[in-house]
């Protein structure tokens, strides 16, 4: 486990290295401190506009962050083929995988506190008022970075570097409306009205399709639970039990991730 | 991988698959509970523009975090048609705006405004106008059942049933989903009250009326308007309005014919909707519906006179027609 340990402390020296890194990191800092000033587009929503841009730019610039770093975690190692020093040495593939990730975690960690510090302080300033929700908001948006940053790393062990992106930020994409495969999987559930007389006429393709639907729905990250801007923007609440179950779902689906990356790995030939 | 070691791995990761699954489900039952879904539902899209519902799905999905800065972006485009007059550009993009970030609610108040307002004005019949305020007040509907607490839009749309398609008892309606929710402070006009007094009395149900202004007083942001109002109300309707609830139509007619001969009311809307409604319970119909209609081409303003002269008119024609063999 020590040396799990000492490889993610390696990884996440060597993430913070990278240009890359420093350049994303920074333009997010920037984008993120400057969500006042363009805020005058929306006179009388101010808040709900630099909530917005702030949480956008954590999410979108944390994903390149944690995509490309994840991504490119094993093809690096292997093309510099520094794998086989460290596979030689007693270090168990699985140790070397967790130590991966927790680098990773762990510089996700650093990227979304600075950047969320940030806009809490910005959205403060502009609400006259601390709201813990904005808090929550950016807590939620570690853990969905992090179930990213687990799949580019699972996809790493074994593609290369162009379909580890693709493949991280495809799943992002569908991730992000799971809820809608759900409800154009079973559509009687949501339809009323009118449209619903249409449903009894459908054929067994449409079934087919909605078979599709479901499979996709229940094996694709809910990435969409971690999306609370509905509280931030009514002034509603976030239950911490919400918060509690989410962090849960996101710790579980890591781990589930993980496991298929250790499987994926174990008979990995270099 | 030794067949004990695989199998030790993927034993724990079905179980997890399968703990998931309840998880979710918990997660997804305590958002609806506490309205954290997001509100832009693929289905819903799909019963409001089903050609365009999964384009725009997955655009909103592309734009993520930056759907509402997207919203706020177009808002400017919509401003500068606005100021090109190019009023009929403006819908597609109001449209967009209010898919985009279905909790901004000037997109949704101005949109309805404008189509019920601007587009009503430049339409050349009757029944485009009445259309335009249809489509306005659907609008409004629409941002009320995305926005349920906003007073803005409940006012604005109790307001456009009041001052453009004359339906008042939408209006009173609307405007009574509004009131509790007006951010009122003391010494500011109570606008959403006065304005169900307003519409009760070209209803017209004058003992309502003279509740709902006579309510007012009880409240420390009584602002002596209400006063003269009760005044008003007693001196002129409250007398006519006891004699027509007694069936006494011709002494209520004669009150309110002398109330006309004063010069000060000779261009009252109230006089002459308070009149209409005896003829009305009267059973004289034709003489109600010919007063709104006199009156509705005096007074275009008078939006309520309009709608009930057209009401009554097709009600005349439908009763016409039932006594045709």
């Amino acid at each position: 486990m020590r040396s799990g340990l000492v490889i993610a402390m390696n990884t996440f020296q060597e993430a913070i290295r990278r240009k890359f890194f420093w350049v994303v990191f920074l333009f997010a800092l920037v984008a993120i401190a400057s969500a006042n000033l363009f805020s005058g587009i929306a006179p009388g929503e101010e808040k709900v506009f630099v909530f917005d841009f702030g949480l956008g730019s954590i999410t979108l610039f944390g994903m390149l962050i944690v995509v490309f770093l994840g991504a490119t975690m094993i093809p690096s190692e292997v093309e510099r083929r520094t794998i086989f020093t460290i596979l030689s040495k007693p270090v168990k593939r699985w140790q070397f995988l967790l130590g991966k990730f927790l680098g990773l975690s762990l510089t996700t960690l650093v990227t979304v506190a600075a950047m969320g510090i940030l806009l809490i302080a910005v959205h403060a300033y502009v609400a006259k008022g601390f709201d813990a929700n904005v808090c929550k908001a950016v807590i939620l948006s570690f853990f969905q970075l992090l179930i990213v940053g687990a799949i580019a790393l699972a996809a790493s062990t074994r593609g290369s570097l162009a379909f580890n992106i693709v493949f991280a930020v495809l799943i992002y994409f569908v991730g992000s409306q799971s809820s809608s495969l759900l409800t154009l999987a079973e559509p009687e559930k949501h339809i009323v009205g009118e449209r619903a007389q249409h449903l009894e006429t459908v054929s067994w393709k449409v079934y087919a399709f909605r078979g599709v639907l479901k499979t996709i729905y229940w094996f694709v990250p809910h990435l969409d639970n971690f999306d609370v801007r509905q509280a931030v923007v009514t002034e509603g609440v976030v239950p911490w039990q919400t918060l509690v179950n989410c962090i849960l779902y996101g710790l579980l689906y890591c781990l589930i991730v993980l496991l298929v990356a250790i499987l994926l790995f174990q008979d990995q030939e270099f | 991988m030794k067949s004990l070691t695989r199998f030790c791995l993927v034993l724990p990761l079905a179980l997890l698959i399968v703990t998931q699954g309840p998880l979710q489900s918990r997660i997804h039952r305590q958002r609806q509970t506490y309205k954290l879904l997001p509100p832009v539902d693929v289905l819903v899209l799909y019963q409001l523009m089903p050609a365009e519902a999964i384009t725009i799905t997955l655009i909103g999905t592309m734009l993520g975090g930056f759907r509402g800065v997207a919203a706020k972006m177009l808002w400017l485009k919509s401003d500068e048609y606005w100021h090109s007059g190019r009023w009929y550009s403006m819908l597609p993009i109001m449209r967009t705006i209010t898919w985009l970030d279905p909790n901004f609610i000037q997109a949704w108040d101005i949109a309805g405004w404008h189509v019920a307002y601007n587009l009503r004005a430049e339409a050349k019949t009757e029944e485009q106008q009445d259309e335009y305020v249809r489509k306005g007040c659907e609008i409004l509907e629409e941002g009320i059942r995305w926005n349920p607490k906003s007073w803005q839009l409940l006012f604005q749309l109790g307001w456009t049933h009041y001052d453009k398609s004359g339906n008042l008892e939408e209006a009173i309606k609307w405007f009574k989903l509004a009131r509790p929710l007006e951010d009122w402070k003391p010494g500011d006009l109570p606008r959403t009250h006065h304005m169900i007094a307003h519409a009760y009395e070209r209803l017209p149900d004058i003992p309502k009326a003279l509740k709902t202004w006579k309510d007012d007083f009880k409240y420390p942001h009584f602002c002596g308007a209400n006063k003269g109002a009760v005044e008003t109300i007693t001196e002129r309707y409250v007398i006519p309005w006891k004699l027509m609830e007694q069936g006494q139509y011709e002494k209520a007619i004669s009150l309110m014919d002398k109330l006309l001969e004063k010069p000060e009311l000779r261009h009252s809307s109230i006089v002459r909707h308070v009149l209409a409604e005896i003829y009305r319970r009267m059973g004289d119909l034709e003489t109600a519906q010919a007063i709104m209609e006199e009156w509705s081409k005096k007074n275009k303003l008078d939006a309520g006179a309009r709608y009930k002269a057209k009401l009554w008119k097709k009600l005349l024609a439908e009763q016409k027609q039932r006594k045709q063999p």
